[in-house]
């Protein structure tokens, strides 16, 4: 499989290095962050807390920031290729789905990764709040385990969706309602009643911000957020086989 | 064992049934049996919708058919559907590859798809696009894009390559070219190729043997001229004459199984009447019939030998046009 | 049959695909929907900058809801009209006598009503639910402002797909400018909160004003004459992107 797979790597970073989408998109993110920074007096405020806007906000956003785009990214690549043949092609070939899906998801894990970092670095820069401490490191796996979770979810929607028109609609709404509830912008624990308690068990990769916040804000070992990384690969794993079950190469 | 190996393909008694939208069943496959040797060119000659792109692409594996059985080089795809994909390319009807990398670049992926890959460049100097290789599919034409999509069938120098449809919506000159390309990879490098196709002429001339498929059935299976002899008639003969003739005189004539009057001509009109004889030697035919117009002294005008064809064949055995 | 004719035919033709697309009900039910939804559970949530604050739930209703309510076809209507482009459906009417102008406003008219239709019914629901906005006639004061909004949004779609060459890319796009515009324009975050020359800047963005006056009228009970400078601009960039649009999504490259 190995052989199969490094030609296929290589042929994914190709394209995707190429689609300008991609680069735009982190460039964008960087921008973003900055702007934010901008905001040096905005605070959140619900019952009796206040926070501040950036600190809180910027670890997970920084992250969703990029996420968000490549997953829409994704979503459209993903369909295309269901709705242009280039799947039905490449069934008649020995290489595999799960090897196929992987290896484009690894792929965009990667740059995921690296563009997380970086626009948490200008975040940084621009006066956001980031313990510099060795544990900084553990949100390398923690980022990769959200991108993946992410692109799961867009191999779900391409999957799922007849044609590219109505996978990016429902991509939309998908991407919309995570931003609502993962708790990259909007507090988790500003939300009514029991759900503060319910959404990060609830909603992909919510605890995976959670953890990603917290490491990030006070530079604490990954091993206080346990019980989010289990959470949070349980997600990954449901969606991951959500995608791999609908998207086929083949109608039958 | 010998006989089973010495095929490419055995299919048989292939039944594929679809649920139909509105209720009931619609039979793609009606129950069709055939086989291909190593090393033929074999042709499926029907309208659309006759099933012919059902049928290829339950050999390649695509879809499971409802029941019959299949084999490809003594392998049944579905149980061992790997090992079949190593050795077979495959041309679809209608497939795209990847929009951001070269086709050279392509050529290379789907190369290391398979234990034994073919080089890029090799492939693309066969089918004539070697000066194209850092070109993306979009910028060639429609006729270089089915030559790339032959050349990326070959990528694993399959043993079987699936054609389906290959010349659809080509024009002639490249038609022309890709049929050369066709004949060189059946009779130098000693391919078994399965093509599809609507194009009677296409089926002609390149197929040494030819399956007449219509509304999933087989209705003959033969090479092209034995299925042609078989016809009633070997072709006709049309011509007009100035003024009309008896058409029970002219069936009678040597070489000629029937004749009938196609146009008007009425006696003293400017319109010529029109002819067609059905016959079954060409030589004698025409040879008997000029020798009955001189001795009538009767003008025959654009006096045509049209030999029998594989659409004649279709009609006669559907009763219905090949192109409808 | 006169240019006028033409256009209203295309419109019709555009109806009636929207209608049996799933764009429709993206559009109108499921992604205000999905906001109305998230609003009101954070309606706890409440932003403040210096001595101001102000109900994240009035904030986004009229500024993000406006927005992505008014733009949320666009992502769909995007790839839409990025997959004409690729498939051949715009050279195919290239030959016809239809221009490109005529193509546009044949889709701009329909998603403009739908849009309008859309942002009542999300403003209603949205004060129902406990935003602090004026149900009256104030109203029908922020249609023309959201039939603005809408054609800029349109425009903008067809200026990506015209520029980019799959529909791939166009998306990229897409998602890349629409999240700025939502930072920007005050949709999210009031303008105050931005140093003062973000501020003015952001003036210059279309939108922004848009949004500033249909918070004036739903939020202050403002009529939409007091809002002069701030629809100076927008009507201005509306035409510009109007024009620019029927330059770019050529039907034939």
């Amino acid at each position: 499989m190995t052989t199969q797979t490094m030609p296929l790597f290589r042929a994914s970073w190709k394209m995707m290095l190429r689609s300008r989408g991609v680069i735009f998109a982190v460039l964008a993110a960087a921008v973003q962050v900055v702007v934010l920074g901008l905001m040096g007096d905005l605070g959140f405020g619900f019952g009796d807390q206040t926070l501040d806007f950036f600190d809180y906000v910027l670890p997970g956003f920084a992250v969703f920031l990029v996420v968000y785009q490549l997953q829409d990214i994704m979503v459209a690549v993903a369909s295309s290729y269901k709705a242009r043949g280039i799947l039905k092609r490449l069934a008649t070939t020995p290489l595999s789905p799960f090897t196929f899906i992987g290896v484009q998801t690894l792929t965009y894990v990667g740059l995921g990764v690296v563009a997380s970092a970086l626009v948490l670095t200008i975040g940084k820069l621009v006066g956001g709040k980031l313990a510099l401490a060795a544990n900084l490191l553990w949100l390398i796996p923690l980022v990769a385990l959200v991108v993946l979770t992410a692109l799961a979810i867009a191999f779900a929607i391409a999957g799922l969706t007849p044609n590219p028109q109505t996978a990016a609609n429902v991509g939309a709404t998908i991407s919309f309602l995570l931003f609502g509830f993962t708790g990259v912008m909007l507090p988790v624990e500003a939300l009514p009643g029991a759900l503060p308690d319910i959404v990060p068990y609830a909603v992909p990769y919510t605890s995976l911000i959670e953890a990603i916040r917290g490491i990030a804000l006070t530079g604490d070992s990954i091993t206080a957020y346990g019980e989010q990384v289990l959470v949070g690969g349980v997600w990954l794993a449901i969606a991951f086989a959500v995608a791999a079950i609908s998207y086929r190469f083949t109608e039958e | 064992m010998t006989e089973r190996t010495e095929l490419a393909v055995e299919v048989r008694d292939l039944v594929k049934v679809y649920p139909r939208p509105g209720g009931g069943i619609l039979r793609a496959l009606d129950g069709i049996s055939f086989e291909v040797v190593v090393g033929e060119f074999f042709g499926f000659l029907g309208p659309n919708g006759a099933g012919k792109t059902t049928a290829l692409e339950i050999i390649e594996g695509l879809r499971k058919p409802t029941s019959g059985e299949v084999r490809v080089l003594g392998v049944d795809p579905r149980r061992e559907l790997d090992k079949v994909k190593r050795v077979i390319g495959v041309q679809l009807q209608a497939a795209s590859y990847f929009s951001l990398l070269t086709i050279e670049e392509i050529l290379s992926l789907f190369g290391s798809f398979y234990p034994k890959q073919r080089s890029p460049a090799e492939l693309l100097d066969t089918v004539g696009l070697l000066d194209k290789r850092k070109a993306y599919v979009r910028q060639l034409s429609g006729g270089q894009q089915r030559r790339f999509s032959v050349a990326a069938a070959l990528v694993n120098d399959p043993q079987v390559v699936f054609l389906d449809e290959p010349t659809t919506g080509l024009d002639p000159q490249m038609r022309h070219s890709l049929w050369e390309l066709l004949q060189r990879l059946n009779r130098e490098e000693g391919k078994t190729i399965v093509l599809t196709t609507h194009y009677m002429e296409e089926a002609e001339l390149l197929a040494d043997r030819v399956a007449i498929i219509d509304q999933g059935s087989i209705r003959a299976i033969d090479t092209p001229r034995d299925l042609i002899a078989r016809l009633d008639g070997v072709g006709h003969i049309e011509f007009a004459t100035p003024r009309p003739v008896d058409t029970e005189e002219l069936a009678l004539l040597a070489g000629i199984t029937s004749a009938v009057a196609k146009g008007n001509g009425e006696v003293g009109s400017l319109t010529p009447a029109t002819y067609q004889l059905e016959i079954t030697e060409p030589k004698t035919a025409v040879t008997a019939l000029l020798n009955w117009s001189e001795g009538r002294g009767v003008e025959l005008r654009g006096l045509e030998v049209v030999p029998g064809t594989l659409e004649d064949v279709f009609l006669q055995l559907t009763g219905r046009e090949l192109r409808d | 049959m006169t240019a006028i004719t033409g256009t209203l035919r295309l419109a019709g033709a555009s109806t009636r695909q929207l209608l049996r697309s799933s764009e429709v009900w993206a559009t109108m039910i499921f992604f205000p929907g999905a906001l109305l939804a998230v609003l009101w559970l954070f309606s706890k949530l409440r932003f403040e900058f210096g001595k101001e604050a102000a109900s994240l739930m009035d904030l986004w209703v009229t500024g993000m809801g406006v927005l992505s309510v008014a733009l949320g076809n666009g992502h769909a209507f995007l790839a839409n009209i990025a997959t004409w482009k690729a498939g051949g459906v715009l050279k195919r009417i290239s030959v016809t006598p239809i221009t490109p102008g005529q193509l546009i406003i044949g889709e701009v008219i329909p998603r403009a009503v739908m849009g309008m239709i859309t942002i009542l019914g999300f403003l209603v629901v949205g004060g129902a639910l406990g935003a602090n906005i004026r149900i009256g006639s104030e109203i029908i004061a922020v249609i023309p402002v959201m039939a603005m909004v809408t054609v800029i949004g349109i425009s903008v779609a067809f200026i990506i797909a015209g520029l980019t060459r799959t529909p791939q890319n166009a998306n990229a796009v897409d998602s890349a400018v629409s999240f700025p515009l939502y930072l920007f324009t005050g949709a999210m975050f009031p303008l105050s909160a931005f140093p003062e020359w973000l501020e003015e800047a952001a003036q210059f963005i279309p939108y922004t004003g848009l949004i500033a006056t249909v918070r004036g009228i739903v939020l202050d009970g403002r009529p939409l004459t007091d809002f002069g400078p701030e629809l100076a601009i927008p009507a201005a960039w509306m035409v510009l992107l109007v024009l620019a649009a029927a330059r770019v999504y050529r039907f034939v490259k």
